[in-house]
């Protein structure tokens, strides 16, 4: 990069060899890993994650518990991995729910443009001037917590975002000739809007998902946190984190491992999307 | 229509489709909303009272007039839990939000630039790796997390804070300014990388431009390039940044507030939800977001003074 704009165009093919190297092996190797995890919870956890041992309340990470156990003689290392079902479960539904209405109301507001688009972005509008969460927790309060719930609640905050993106996709894209070789053929709107225009966004939407989805776990862990998202038993991340607040001087460790499983999937997909935006545009 | 008329305009419109939205989202509570407030074992005179109060008995268009009449008097309603106006509570809460909001803004505004610049002047070189890792570590942070951390330090290292005992401002300014500290910087931190990220793309965008080759080229020294032009045009692209980040340090400090059990607007809005208290609800989700169309509003108002390009496109 410091070498300037010119030498990198003439080497661009090593630089994207450089570029993928980094910031996608790193995501890639994240997100894999706990998706792995996920799978090996389905049929192995070292102990049962729900199962209590009033004996072995509060008992320091080491050789018999990784990380230790909870208030109620939990193995924290089980739940853990538990805890990778709830995360994945939440965000897949979430996003893709929220890209589905996202992507079709943005795709409609762009290419027709007029009082349809100018409706479209003023709601938009509106509904980001509710702070993050706060749109999520309104939700939830008028259907009541629960894993459902969230996930509906998740997907509506989600929306906007890729109505957005894929509005101004739409608004760029429609002016090209290619589109008006496919109007002149006699081509549908419908078929023009999502078999020609859309697979020009997707190296888009793939960034924007990847964000969304370290979004999404982050309100998911903060509305479970708050004790309005995951209800016991399902293990969650965030509502271990709740559970542990009360011994945290007792038993820190409690607090330790939830949060860093958190930060660590998050920063997955940050290096994620980070890397595919690299691939896509190697300008940054 | 101005640039200026066309904004007000488009300001009260606005506000007033949050208010629609607010009311609107509370409209469609499954069931009975005075059944579910009172719980399924209520005498059938108290669900009929309530329903009274809570306007149920009459028709939805009504009730929306009169609750937006209240709302231009400043009329919020009344809390059912705590029975006192809502705007009361909000405003004896917002005494603790606001300083704390504001505080954390300050910081992220003298971490974030600096840091932004710093990693954008050592791109991808050695000096630059610790704080481009700090920032990317920051970005990912769950900011609640970073706060039960913070707990876990100042007590321990600290000694002298003890979690969760907020001083009321009339005893002793100091020492609540003080037990706001931690919490802001819970919000603060994540957002001072997120400021930081942008800061470093302004950077290395405006770098690339014409009138910083010309500055090199009339041999001005490096730092006179960088903190005389190429920060104030950077300025510039931050402002719009400082109002989208406003609006995320209110909602993180929902969270923040309930870990470090501080008597705020979050914490208002997270008992009014366990307690199902829908006016008092509907009363915060309107004033917070009222808040950031304003302030969306204000910055947009600066926008247009600081670059008066904008005001003739």
């Amino acid at each position: 990069m410091s070498n300037g704009y010119q030498s990198m165009s003439l080497k661009i093919g090593e630089t994207m060899k450089k570029k993928v190297s980094t910031n996608l092996i790193l995501g890639c190797f994240i997100v894999v890993f706990f998706f792995f995890v996920m799978f090996v919870s389905f049929v192995y956890t070292p102990y049962d994650a729900n199962q209590m041992r009033s004996e072995d309340r509060f008992h320091p990470p080491g050789k018999r518990y990784l990380f230790g156990t909870d208030n109620f003689g939990r193995d924290i290392f089980s739940r853990i991995m538990k805890g990778t079902e709830t995360a994945f479960l939440v965000g897949t539904i979430s996003i893709s729910m929220g890209m589905l209405i996202g992507v079709f109301l943005g795709a409609l507001s762009g290419y027709y443009g007029g009082w349809f688009d100018r409706i479209i972005m003023k709601i938009n509008e509106t509904l980001q001037a509710f702070p993050g969460i706060l749109l999520a927790l309104m939700i939830v309060a008028v259907f009541g917590p629960g894993t459902i719930n969230t996930i509906v609640a998740l997907s509506i905050t989600a929306v906007p975002g890729f109505i957005r993106i894929t509005r101004s996709g739409f608004l760029q894209f429609r002016e090209y000739n290619f589109v008006e070789a496919a109007r002149a053929l006699g081509f549908g709107s419908s078929r023009i809007m999502f078999k020609h225009i859309l697979p020009n966004l997707f190296p888009t939407l793939v960034v924007a998902v990847s964000n969304g989805f370290a979004g999404t776990l982050l309100a998911e862990a903060g509305l479970s946190y708050l004790g309005l998202g995951v209800q016991p038993p399902d293990p969650s991340w965030g509502r271990m984190l709740h559970e542990a607040q009360s011994y945290l001087f007792s038993a820190p460790w409690y607090s330790l491992a939830p949060g860093f499983a958190l930060l660590l999937l998050i920063l997955g997909f940050n290096f994620l999307s980070d890397g595919i935006r690299d691939l896509i545009d190697p300008k940054y | 229509m101005g640039y200026l008329p066309g904004k007000i305009l488009s300001f009260f419109f606005t506000m007033w489709l949050v208010s629609l939205i607010t009311f609107a989202v509370f409209q469609i509570i499954p069931g009975n909303p005075a059944l579910i407030i009172l719980g399924a074992e209520a005498e059938p005179e108290q669900v009929v009272a309530l329903e009274r109060e809570l306007g149920l008995d009459q028709p939805l268009s009504k009730r929306y007039l009169s609750w937006l009449k209240g709302l231009c008097r400043g009329d919020l309603g009344n809390s059912l839990r705590f029975s006192q106006p809502v705007k009361n509570l909000l405003v004896s809460s917002l005494k603790v939000t606001l300083p704390m909001a504001g505080m954390a803004l300050v910081i992220v505004i003298f971490l974030g630039i600096p840091l932004g610049i710093y990693t954008g002047r050592y791109n991808q070189q050695k000096r630059g790796f610790i704080p481009a890792t700090l920032v990317r570590l920051g970005i990912a942070m769950p900011s609640f997390w970073l706060g039960i951390l913070l707990m876990l330090a100042f007590a321990r290292l600290i000694k002298c804070f003890t979690p969760g005992a907020f001083v009321p401002w009339e005893e002793n300014w100091a020492k609540a300014l003080f037990s706001l500290f931690p919490p802001a910087l819970a919000v603060a931190l994540p957002r001072v990388a997120i400021l930081a990220r942008y800061v470093r793309t302004a950077f290395l965008e405006e770098k690339e431009a014409d009138y910083i080759r010309t500055a090199y080229a009339k041999g001005l020294k490096n730092k006179t390039v960088l903190y005389k032009h190429l920060l104030k045009n950077i300025l510039i692209s931050i402002t719009t940044i400082i109002g989208l980040i406003l609006t995320d340090v209110l909602g993180g400090s929902i969270i923040i507030e309930n870990v470090f059990a501080i008597p705020g607007v979050g914490r208002l809005l997270v008992s009014a939800i366990s307690y199902r208290d829908f006016p008092l609800l509907q009363g915060i989700a309107l004033y917070l977001a009222g808040v950031v169309v304003f302030i969306n509003f204000i910055v947009d108002f600066l926008y247009c003074i600081i670059d008066p390009r904008i005001r003739i496109s």
